[in-house]
């Protein structure tokens, strides 16, 4: 059994950039702020790839309206950045002040991930949209949002376009160290919602079922949430996709780097699902 | 020539006997359904109500009073009781060209059920539409539609991507687009990693990206053909499934009005527009704001209440509960009470209108009946009569603004589908409205060829007084009045004819018998009588005379304080009292005037001192022209007429017309020419023709009253009396008082047929007749005169046989 304590929210992250995606994971880190009294970090990561690009002579922009190829210079692309940036700052600033939030906002310059993974490392919760921009097809993760799930030190939160963060909470469990963490979490979470959480057991014999159940509510002690279980008879990208769909789950709550979901498979969960994903470490 | 007659009493009133009634009080009598007195006008409702052809509309055309519209109306009913209910009417969206409203018409009764029926079709529409668009079926093909365009487009952008993949680009995302860049490890090369690429190898990856960039711009190119078409299958799904939703619901109205082929084609129509729009039903009204729901007005946002307006029925006119034709009165013709009106409403400093806002007319009301209206309303109110005029001839009812019929305003407005007329216009109007129409409108005589000309008179034989009486008992009743007895009805009857001024006749004019019974009855109730009696009716008489008779009263009291010269006694050569009418209001009155003649020797002349300053109108000179040719031609027919006459009309100082002076002018003629006195407590009336015949006049009741009361306020002495054509005894209906001063011999009457019998009462001598030599006999008022003018001549002749000496 690993040391019981409690996930402090203080400080939450969130990516912002010029996307919807972004815009609706600005507004869900702003309630959880609010609901955590935490303060939020707006992040906006000027691309370093896009200031190279513009270097280069032989690149062109195409346009995605007018498909006209245009030449790129590097003036440009960090004017254009700056723009973005503003507005960015703006839309925070705009929503930290209508949710009484205490917030900051920050301009970087790098790669995205990295810099995304810096920001995390300083915070409670990092959250971001699922994908960057809408060509591609839904469900398909971002990039950053990929690397963000393999490698982020502290709890990151994934959120599908227009999607917000919503009872009732789910969340995964298979009796281990990191599993007992996500419950933790995902009590905390249901706390604060609607006060209802949903366990799902993985297992398909009852007395190893009931032996998880039984230490999943002593784990959970005296908490404020009223617990069902559900069990969980295979543990993989699929089967939890669709039970969570079909359960009508708000939230769902899975421990990263665990034997729940190996990395393949919980990124494949995340592109599937339309569901915001709270991963735990 | 004839005996001089002198009236008697009988001759001077004409009772109603009271015993010819053998009721007791008008409440026995049985009400009189029947029309009296208008045997011409009924017959012409007969047959206007009868012939059934366009263009046989009524004018029913005669004075105020006599009961034009209450004929009219009760014909028109009588006649629509049996006639079919017609059609109702209604206006409908045109989908097609929504500024012309289509016109609908149905059974009686069936108009408004339609509307009941859309109204439910529409509440049924909305929610059967909610469902299929909510349905499973629908999100799914729907999300499948969709899905297939993104599929579409990030199956072209991830074969670009694996492509750049394996060539070692990748696809970035811009600012403003998307661009192909040479990456390593997840990062674009630096321009000195580009460097450090040989020549081959650089060019490679310049061309790669090239290459690649090429195949993006190509993408993207198409990226707008997919999504169009992505449009036009999602409409081609929502249309298929509104088709399937609405189909069935609009099928059941279809086919309770399948025998009606404009309603079919109407909701054929609704149903292409409701699959058309069928996101209007679906668009929620929070989506509206307050103010513009309110306004539920067409165009104002597209949510549901603007799409309930564009399938609404507008019933303009409703006979669900009518029974028979329509017979419709419209009190206020103006052009749009008659053939409708479009209304608009105020919308953000527009104003807006769409077919709901059409608004019924009087020929819509009466339409399949008949339409009664004020022929003076309808031409004082600006357009009206056109308006009518118009769709009388056109058969058509046209709803048009008289600003779009005159091209002064241009605001939006609709052009609703014209709806065919078949109605009988009654026009009701007096009778010089209708000669001037006929003078003056060219199209009046093919519009209303029948004529029904209300008389203000009838027969007052002994049978019309008994009808005459069930009608005032009618009336009476009607009116909530105390019974009359038999002897009030028998006043009221004589009233009548005294109305007219005709002792034979009766009036018809009804308004004013209706007053004098209300009025009757208000004193006998003042009297605290039960029965109305002929004092009652009497009293009602006598005091409207004296609410009405204050001018006349003035000029008696100014003649009997002798400012306005009148003699009641004595002789005066030259001088007669003439009496003329005035007439104030509802009231006339007889008033006397002095007429004076000065002869003098000239040539010829009469000179009619009116007609000079031209106070005296045409006819009054026609008189006095007639009466000096009576003179030249009888009395100096072999000498020239060597006098020189004036005539006047003392203390007149406003208009004088008529000639109903020109035997009394040519009395005081007489008198100053054969220098004989007149009495002057005589009055005399009646015009003269050149065979010095005397000829009836108006007014002579009047006349002979006014005489008589001057007369009565001075003194009644028996030699007092007034001359009258004989041709006017039959209009007699005097005054009791006068009556009866006529019977104890204070007052007298005579009836008068030649100038002769005239002149012999006024002066007391024979008028004389010629003799075989052709003399009038010495002592006579016609010797006198012949004596005086040729010793006029005489003297005429011995001065210009002077003259011409003295200029010799």
């Amino acid at each position: 059994m690993s040391e019981k304590q409690e996930p402090f929210i203080r400080r939450i992250v969130v990516a912002v950039d010029a996307s919807p995606h972004s815009l609706a994971a600005l507004e869900a880190a702003a309630e959880l702020a609010a609901r955590f009294r935490a303060e939020l970090l707006g992040l906006f990561v000027e691309d370093v790839n896009l200031l190279r690009l513009a270097e280069l002579p032989f690149t062109r922009e195409v346009g995605l309206f007018s498909a006209a190829g245009r030449q790129l210079n590097a003036r440009q692309i960090e004017c254009q950045l700056r723009v973005q940036a503003r507005r960015a700052r703006h839309t925070f600033t705009t929503v930290a002040e209508r949710t009484a939030v205490q917030g900051s906002f920050r301009v970087t310059r790098g790669a995205v991930a990295p810099e995304l993974l810096t920001a995390a490392s300083e915070a409670d919760l990092i959250i971001l949209g699922k994908v960057g921009w809408s060509l591609v097809r839904r469900g398909r993760l971002g990039s950053t949002a990929r690397a963000m799930a393999a490698g982020a030190p502290a709890l990151t939160l994934i959120l599908q376009d227009g999607a917000c963060l919503g009872p009732p909470v789910f969340v995964a469990y298979d009796g281990s160290a990191r599993s007992d963490r996500a419950l933790l979490a995902a009590a905390v979470l249901a706390e604060q919602l609607d006060g209802r959480l949903t366990v799902l057991v993985l297992g398909d014999q009852e007395p190893a079922i009931a032996r998880l159940r039984e230490h999943a509510t002593r784990w959970l002690g005296e908490r404020q949430v009223g617990v069902e279980f559900r069990p969980l008879t295979e543990s993989n990208a699929h089967r939890l996709a669709h039970l969570t769909q079909a359960a009508g789950c708000g939230t769902l709550v899975l421990p990263a780097e665990s034997a729940l979901l190996r990395d393949e498979a919980l990124l494949a969960l995340l592109e599937q699902t339309d569901i915001p994903v709270l991963l735990t470490r | 020539m004839g005996d001089i007659r002198r009236l008697t009493a009988a001759e001077l009133y004409r009772h109603c006997d009271p015993e010819q009634f053998t009721f007791e009080t008008t409440s026995d009598l049985e009400d009189l359904t029947e029309i009296i007195g208008q045997p011409r006008a009924v017959t012409a409702m007969e047959f206007g109500v009868g012939i059934d052809h366009p263009g046989y509309n009524i004018f029913a055309l005669g004075p105020e009073g006599t009961g034009k519209r209450a004929v009219v109306r009760q014909y028109f009913e009588q006649q629509a009781a049996s006639g079919p209910v017609p059609h109702d009417q209604c206006y409908v969206n045109n989908f097609d060209e929504p500024h012309r409203p289509h016109a609908l018409s149905l059974p009686a009764g069936r108009a408004v059920a339609f509307r009941a029926d859309t109204d439910q079709l529409i509440d049924a529409l909305g929610s059967a539409l909610a469902a299929a668009f909510e349905s499973e079926e629908y999100q799914t093909r729907r999300q499948t539609v969709l899905e297939e365009l993104q599929q579409r487009q990030s199956q072209a952008f991830e074969h670009l991507q694996n492509e750049a993949q394996q060539r070692g680009v990748a696809l970035l995302r811009t600012p403003a687009g998307l661009a192909i860049a040479p990456t390593r490890e997840g990062e674009v090369l630096t321009p000195e990693q580009i460097k450090e690429l040989s020549d081959e190898e650089r060019s490679q990856l310049e061309g790669e990206v090239e290459e690649l960039q090429g195949e993006l711009q190509k993408i993207v190119r198409q990226m707008p053909a997919w999504q169009r078409e992505t449009q036009e299958n999602l409409k081609k799904l929502n249309r298929e499934i509104a088709t399937y939703a609405v189909s069935g619901l609009i099928d059941e109205v279809r086919q309770s009005y399948s025998e009606f082929p404009k309603v079919v084609q109407h909701l054929d129509a609704l149903q292409q527009d409701v699959i058309e729009n069928a996101a209007d039903f679906l668009a929620s009204d929070e989506k509206e704001s307050g103010a513009l729901r309110e306004a539920g007005l067409p165009g104002a946002g597209g949510g549901r209440e603007a799409a309930l307006r564009r399938y609404r029925v507008n019933v303009l006119v409703d006979h669900s509960s009518s029974e028979g034709a329509p017979v419709v009165y419209e009190d206020n013709p103006t052009y749009q009470n008659l053939v409708g009106r479009v209304e608009h409403r105020a919308h953000m400093g527009t104003l807006l209108t769409d077919f709901n806002l059409i608004k019924p007319g009087a020929l819509h009301r009466a339409n399949g009946g008949y339409l009664i209206l004020d022929g003076r309303k309808v031409l004082t109110q600006p357009y009206a009569w056109e308006g009518l005029k118009r769709a009388l001839q056109s058969r058509q009812i046209r709803i048009e603004s008289v600003g779009q019929m005159l091209s002064v305003i241009s605001t939006v407005s609709l052009e609703p589908e014209p709806i065919e007329l078949n109605v009988k216009v009654a026009l009701c109007g007096d009778r010089l409205l209708y000669y001037l129409l006929w003078q003056l409108e060219p199209d009046f005589g093919e519009l209303f060829k029948v004529a029904a000309d209300f008389d203000e008179q009838m027969d007052g034989s002994p049978e019309n007084q008994q009808l005459y009486a069930r009608l005032l008992a009618t009336l009476i009743r009607r009116e909530g009045l105390r019974p009359f007895d038999r002897a009030g009805a028998a006043r009221v009857i004589e009233r009548s004819a005294r109305m007219v001024g005709d002792a034979s006749k009766l009036s018809t004019e009804m308004r004013s018998i209706a007053d004098l019974l209300r009025e009757a009855d208000y004193w006998a109730g003042r009297a605290g009588r039960e029965v109305v009696s002929a004092g009652d009716v009497q009293q009602a008489i006598n005091a409207h005379i004296y609410r009405s008779d204050r001018l006349r009263e003035r000029v008696q009291e100014e003649i009997l304080r002798g400012t306005l010269l009148i003699d009641t006694a004595g002789e005066r050569i030259g001088q007669v009292n003439g009496l003329s009418v005035a007439q104030l209001g509802g009231f006339a009155f007889g008033r006397p005037s002095r007429i004076t003649a000065r002869v003098q020797m000239g040539k010829g002349q009469v000179v009619d001192i009116e007609r000079e300053v031209e106070l005296g109108g045409p006819i009054h000179s026609k008189g006095v022209l007639i009466l000096s040719s009576f003179l030249g031609a009888r009395y100096a027919a072999d000498n020239p007429l060597s006098l020189s006459a004036s005539l006047v009309f003392e203390q007149s100082y406003s208009g004088v017309e008529g000639d109903s002076a020109s035997s009394a002018e040519l009395y005081a003629l007489l008198s100053a020419v054969a220098d004989l006195p007149i009495k002057q407590s005589l009055a005399v009336t009646g015009s003269v023709n050149q065979h010095g015949q005397v000829q009836a006049i108006g007014g002579v009741n009047e006349k002979i009253e006014g005489f008589f009361d001057l007369c009565r306020s001075r003194g009644l002495n028996g030699d007092q009396g007034v001359l009258i054509p004989s041709a006017n005894v039959k209009h007699l209906m005097l005054r009791q008082d006068v009556v009866s001063a006529v019977e104890a011999g204070e007052f007298c009457i005579y009836a008068v047929d030649t100038i002769d019998q005239g002149i012999e009462i006024l002066t007391g001598l024979p008028a004389g007749q010629r003799d075989e030599d052709g003399n009038y006999p010495e002592g006579t008022v016609n010797h006198r005169v012949e004596q005086r003018l040729a010793e006029l001549a005489r003297k005429r002749r011995a001065f210009g046989a002077s003259a011409r000496e003295d200029r010799e």
